[in-house]
């Protein structure tokens, strides 16, 4: 169904438009390659984001509003695999838009300093996997609130998700202690820690990423992932609908 | 119809109330207080809140930034402080350095003072924070060697920019065999001895034993060379016919990997269509 959105369609295309824009960026610092990777890679993170979020967030509210899950509830479909299905067919539309906006971009860096940008690549993915999470979220949100709730939600949890290192950090230099600290700590620890899948500074400085932290940060996006479609399962079982 | 028209009308006066009362309250507006050029934005909160955005944010600043540099022909300073500040979101962007490092010298002193003494902070921040980029040492270097008539810092610059990977061959080449000249080869080896013996880094003694090898290689070329010419009446046509002759054993080898010839004066040189496919990085390591 979400591909037959018309706004999915803009959002894409003017993603492309915004990635093909950096030519022009690039050429105004005399054809840095790093303005065109920091360029390129912020487009797609940033339209990836905006999809995440439309999708993410009307998807599941859209269904139920337009009694869609009625119809699906009369077939042999549980409750679980709609929410799933639901979760990797949104993640499959935003594989897709990854891929065209990737595309352009790797066409981009190729036609601008002709080599293939294979961090730029581990960048999109760990994006990816940021995205992924970010939908999960929204999903879990959904089954409990209205869609503008879900909204919010989950527009705080992105902003929050990139802040809590440097409010940890904060806090520390501060000197923060007892159960201030400990409270910074909590949201540190639970909410989504999205800082790890922003590889973007790595790749466009062509900094090695050491593969233990590729690993665990796959590793945290899983989990974490699991942990919301359960949460999302659990409350949608028990809601009437 | 009628009532269309007017409602649009009141809209429109409307509207012409707002803008006027904007440009009213512009005028009227006390001034936030932050001193000319600099930001009411300190790098650490842009980090914060940008969200993992410090090379695209970064990047966008720079591209306003760039212009700035005609600023400072009228005196006005706010180039600086929008590098630093820009170097302080990124630190690794390197492009900011290299192009401070460029352009800064060339503006006239009369104007702009401490051109190069600001030029070769920045590249020296440059070097210990970016990205790898030849072109800070490389431009640090012709700053020392033109601007100041410091050679001795021109060649330890010139030798980073040799070994910064990336470095296109043309530099690498001007780079590795800057002041092998025979006119000025006796000084750039006193200066690489003096770096030799004054550095505690092993690295840097390692690499500066490596051109003073190189340059006694030079010396040693030119000496047999002449031997060649005085016993048969002309130069050789390359090193190889020394050792064919038998006035030196073998044809030493460059530890920075070029090719040794014999140029028709008879001075050593080396051949400029052969560069080394291994840069020599590794000396000292």
């Amino acid at each position: 169904m979400e591909i037959r959105d018309k706004i999915l369609y803009a959002i894409v295309a003017f993603g492309i438009f915004y990635i093909v824009l950096t030519l022009f960026f690039s050429q105004l610092t005399l054809g840095e390659l790093q303005m065109t990777k920091s360029f390129g890679l912020a487009g797609i993170y940033f339209f990836n984001a905006i999809i995440a979020l439309f999708l993410g967030t009307t998807s599941f509210y859209k269904d139920v509003d337009r009694k869609v899950v009625y119809f699906l509830f009369s077939k042999p479909v549980t409750r679980a695999q709609f929410l799933l299905g639901k979760f990797f067919g949104l993640c499959l539309v935003l594989l897709v838009a990854s891929a065209m906006l990737g595309l352009v971009y790797f066409g981009i860096v190729l036609y601008e300093h002709g080599g293939f940008d294979f961090v730029g690549l581990l960048a999109i993915f760990m994006q990816f996997l940021e995205m992924a999470l970010f939908i999960a979220f929204a999903i879990f949100v959904s089954t409990f609130s209205s869609s503008l709730v879900s909204i919010v939600f989950t527009s705080a949890v992105f902003f929050i998700g990139h802040v809590v290192s440097a409010l940890l950090t904060d806090a520390k230099a501060i000197g923060l202690g007892g159960i201030q600290y400990r409270l910074v700590q909590l949201i540190y620890y639970v909410v989504p820690n999205l800082e790890k899948f922003d590889i973007r500074d790595l790749a466009i400085h062509s900094v090695p990423m050491p593969l233990a932290s590729f690993g665990l940060a796959l590793a945290y996006a899983a989990a974490y992932i699991t942990l919301l479609l359960g949460g999302a399962i659990w409350i949608f079982d028990r809601k009437e609908i | 119809m009628k009532t269309y028209a007017s409602r649009a009308v009141v809209l429109l006066c409307l509207l012409g109330l707002v803008v006027a009362l904007q440009v009213e309250y512009d005028k009227t507006a006390v001034p936030f207080g932050f001193p000319q050029g600099q930001s009411s934005t300190s790098p650490e909160i842009i980090r914060i809140v940008d969200l993992g955005f410090h090379s695209t944010v970064g990047s966008f600043l720079w591209i306003g930034t760039m212009p700035e540099i005609i600023d400072l022909f009228r005196k006005r300073t706010e180039y600086l402080q929008d590098v630093a500040f820009i170097n302080a979101i990124d630190p690794k962007l390197s492009y900011p350095y290299a192009f401070s490092v460029l352009t800064l010298p060339a503006i006239p002193p009369q104007v702009f003072p401490d051109g190069v003494k600001d030029a070769l902070a920045i590249g020296a921040q440059g070097i210990a924070q970016s990205d790898p980029d030849w072109r800070i040492p490389y431009y640090m270097a012709t700053n020392y060697y033109l601007n100041l008539k410091d050679q001795k810092s021109a060649l330890e610059y010139y030798d980073i920019a040799a070994r910064t990977p990336g470095v296109p061959d043309f530099a690498r080449r001007f780079a590795t065999n800057f002041g092998i000249g025979d006119n000025e080869r006796d000084t750039t080896i006193k200066l690489w001895e003096s770096i030799r013996d004054t550095t505690n880094d092993d690295f840097t003694k390692a690499r500066a034993q490596a051109y003073v090898d190189r340059l006694n290689m030079f010396n040693y070329l030119d000496a047999a060379s002449a031997v060649y010419k005085k016993r048969f009446g002309s130069f050789p046509a390359s090193p190889d016919d020394l050792v064919a002759k038998k006035i030196i054993p073998a044809v030493p080898e460059d530890p920075f990997g070029y090719t040794f010839i014999i140029n028709s004066n008879g001075q050593a040189g080396i051949d400029l269509t052969k560069i080394p496919t291994d840069p020599q990085t590794a000396i000292g390591e």
